[in-house]
């Protein structure tokens, strides 16, 4: 239950970095209007606050939101790898 | 609002800086300390993991004690866990000035001839009363390097604007920007564990720091009679008698405590009449770290009353946050995320110190002088990042390297691990900072990638066989050394070049000749 709840903090920060003007040329290829970007925003934190709920349920009693800073944290710097890896890519193309 | 901001980042700049050394070795061997019984394994290579229940390890180390520490006054056994394959026994005669005998045993109850080696227990202690000098200076100095983290990141947080307009920038080779974005990503990505870790730390020893209100309502050690309370204490009969079985007291005790075993068992007068056993519930598996203890009569094995931390709310709530901040609690997949925080704070400290000196270098290098400060500020960077480092890997290899029978074997390696920092230091004295830099972080990729050959090549129980054998804390530690190795490596080799480009800017002559020292002699 950890991965999922870590998977959706990857898939969160994901959203609330393609959610950004600043990367979207770089992540997404391409920029957003402002309702999708908006959409983005409001997706990545709706899933970033579901990991809480999962990790709250599955983590041993009390400890829910100790593992949930863990599991930002690791969503958030995989967030940057694949934004690197996606700043690469279209910088060779 | 705007001058707000600016009077919070000059005071960030400066709260960080002053004591960011320090900051970064607390944090470095602080986070080494979340797998503190996992590198005493590691250090430890003759104690192998023979799996025995808390009653059958407690039933061998009462068998050895009888046999080798009969007229001892008192017995401590700490007995093993999941983390610990070990049972450690300590005794002592009860004369005053006569230190403690101590001795390693292993699941089968039998003494290991473990090396001499204070293992992560030397580094979990340094990350608060440091070495060399008194342990209660050091936590006076500790607590006050906290306090400037604490007020650090509330301004940092206070001041940077683009933390979240910046949130994923990551630059390349673009100077401060670069520094910036690796500074302020380190330092949001793990924000609530680096308040958390920097308050709970302070609370860890806050009647040091505030005994104020103790000692106003208190006379001599009545707050600590009543925070800390203990077991009463007996005296010996001087009657022998036979001891009832331990491992059914261990057991009773689990039973107690819904299936929680003892951690340690103190054994008063062991073989008199009054013999008494008191265990201290395992603090494994709770986040509160002031646990009971259950006293048994030594002779009936009956339990003869039960110590209880006091139920009051300031007490409980120190105790969650002192067990917040240790993660003894923590799965072995929350303590990889317990220490891939600490990484980050360690990364945070160290990218803000070289943002200091990336911010001040042009800026200083065109008035042609020397700044005292700048060189210092650089130099102290070299030494905390890059000997620190260094210096953790000596320690570890010195636990390999040094002859096993060597007197003072422990302290060598504890001495082995500032050697090799002070030597790093002398070396970043000596020579100009572009050239120090990727020379010691060279140095200190070498230091770990030993560590593993010589473990492979003094022990059994190298990379090869620990792999084949499954061995995961060797495996892990190992492979640890490899990523460090290969971490200041890259380091190295990332700052050879930014410092082999700046000096081709500067044959071109777009700086001034003058620059700095090292200017004149890297060129």
């Amino acid at each position: 239950m950890t991965g999922a709840a870590l998977a959706l903090c990857v898939a969160g920060f994901m959203g609330l970095c393609a959610s950004m003007k600043r990367h979207q040329p770089s992540f997404l290829g391409r920029r957003l209007g402002a309702g999708a970007s908006m959409a983005l925003r409001i997706a990545g934190f709706f899933t970033l606050g579901a990991a809480l709920v999962i990790d709250l349920l599955a983590a041993p009693v009390g400890q829910g939101a100790i593992y949930w800073c863990g599991h930002l944290t690791v969503g958030a710097i995989l967030t940057v790898f694949a934004l690197e890896v996606r700043k690469r890519a279209s910088a060779k193309r | 609002m705007k001058t707000l901001r600016r009077a919070m980042a000059e005071f960030h700049t400066w709260t960080g800086l002053l004591l960011g050394w320090l900051m970064f070795a607390m944090f470095t061997t602080g986070t080494s300390a979340y797998f503190l019984h996992e590198i005493t394994r590691w250090m430890e290579p003759e104690v192998v993991d023979v799996a025995s229940s808390p009653s059958d390890a407690a039933n061998r180390a009462v068998a050895y004690l009888e046999r080798n520490a009969p007229q001892a006054a008192s017995w401590f056994i700490t007995l093993p866990d999941e983390r610990r394959v070990r049972t450690e026994v300590r005794w002592r005669s009860g004369e005053r000035g006569v230190p403690q005998e101590v001795r390693v045993l292993d699941g089968g109850g039998e003494e290991v001839g473990a090396r001499e080696t204070k293992g992560g227990y030397f580094l979990y202690r340094f990350h608060f009363d440091l070495h060399f000098i008194p342990a209660l200076w050091a936590r006076f100095l500790v607590g006050i390097a906290a306090m400037f983290m604490l007020v650090s990141l509330i301004s940092g947080v206070l001041t940077h604007r683009a933390i979240f307009t910046r949130f994923f920038s990551l630059s390349w080779g673009k100077g401060v920007t670069s520094w910036f974005d690796a500074h302020n990503m380190t330092a949001v990505f793990a924000l609530p564990f680096f308040l958390m870790i920097t308050y709970t730390g302070l609370v860890t020893l806050a009647y040091l720091y505030m005994p104020f209100g103790g000692m106003a309502n208190f006379t001599d050690g009545g707050y600590f009679a009543l925070a800390y309370p203990r077991p009463p204490t007996t005296e010996a009969a001087g009657e022998a008698a036979s001891m009832a079985e331990i491992g059914a007291m261990v057991s009773d005790a689990q039973a107690i405590w819904g299936g929680v075993p003892p951690e340690t068992l103190d054994i008063r007068h062991p073989g008199d009449r009054n013999a008494v056993v008191h265990a201290r519930r395992s603090r494994a598996g709770s986040i509160g770290t002031r646990m009971p203890t259950l006293s048994f009569s030594g002779v009936t094995g009956e339990p003869v009353g039960e110590v209880v931390r006091p139920y009051h709310g300031p007490l409980q709530a120190e105790s969650v946050l002192v067990g917040l901040h240790a993660g003894r609690f923590a799965s072995v997949g929350l303590r990889w995320l317990y220490f891939l925080s600490g990484v980050l704070g360690m990364a945070m400290i160290g990218t803000g110190l070289v943002q200091w000196t990336a911010r001040r270098r042009r800026r200083l290098a065109s008035d042609g002088r020397r700044h005292v400060g700048f060189w210092i500020v650089e130099r102290l960077n070299v030494v905390t990042i890059a000997g620190l480092g260094a210096g953790l890997g000596g320690y570890f290899l010195a636990n390999r390297l040094l002859p096993l029978e060597l007197p003072k074997r422990a302290e060598w390696e504890v001495h082995s691990l500032f050697i090799v920092w002070a030597a790093v230091g002398v070396w970043a004295l000596v020579r100009p900072a572009r050239r120090a830099w990727p020379e010691t972080l060279a140095l200190a990729s070498a230091i770990y990638a030993a560590v593993p050959v010589a473990n492979a090549f003094t022990t059994d129980r190298g990379l090869a066989s620990s792999l084949a054998s499954g061995d995961g804390v060797f495996v892990a530690f190992d492979v640890m050394m490899l990523l460090l190795g290969g971490a200041y490596g890259v380091a190295a080799l990332v700052s050879s070049r930014s410092a082999r480009s700046k000096v081709s800017i500067r044959a071109r002559g777009q700086r001034p000749a003058a620059e700095l020292p090292s200017a004149a002699e890297a060129s």
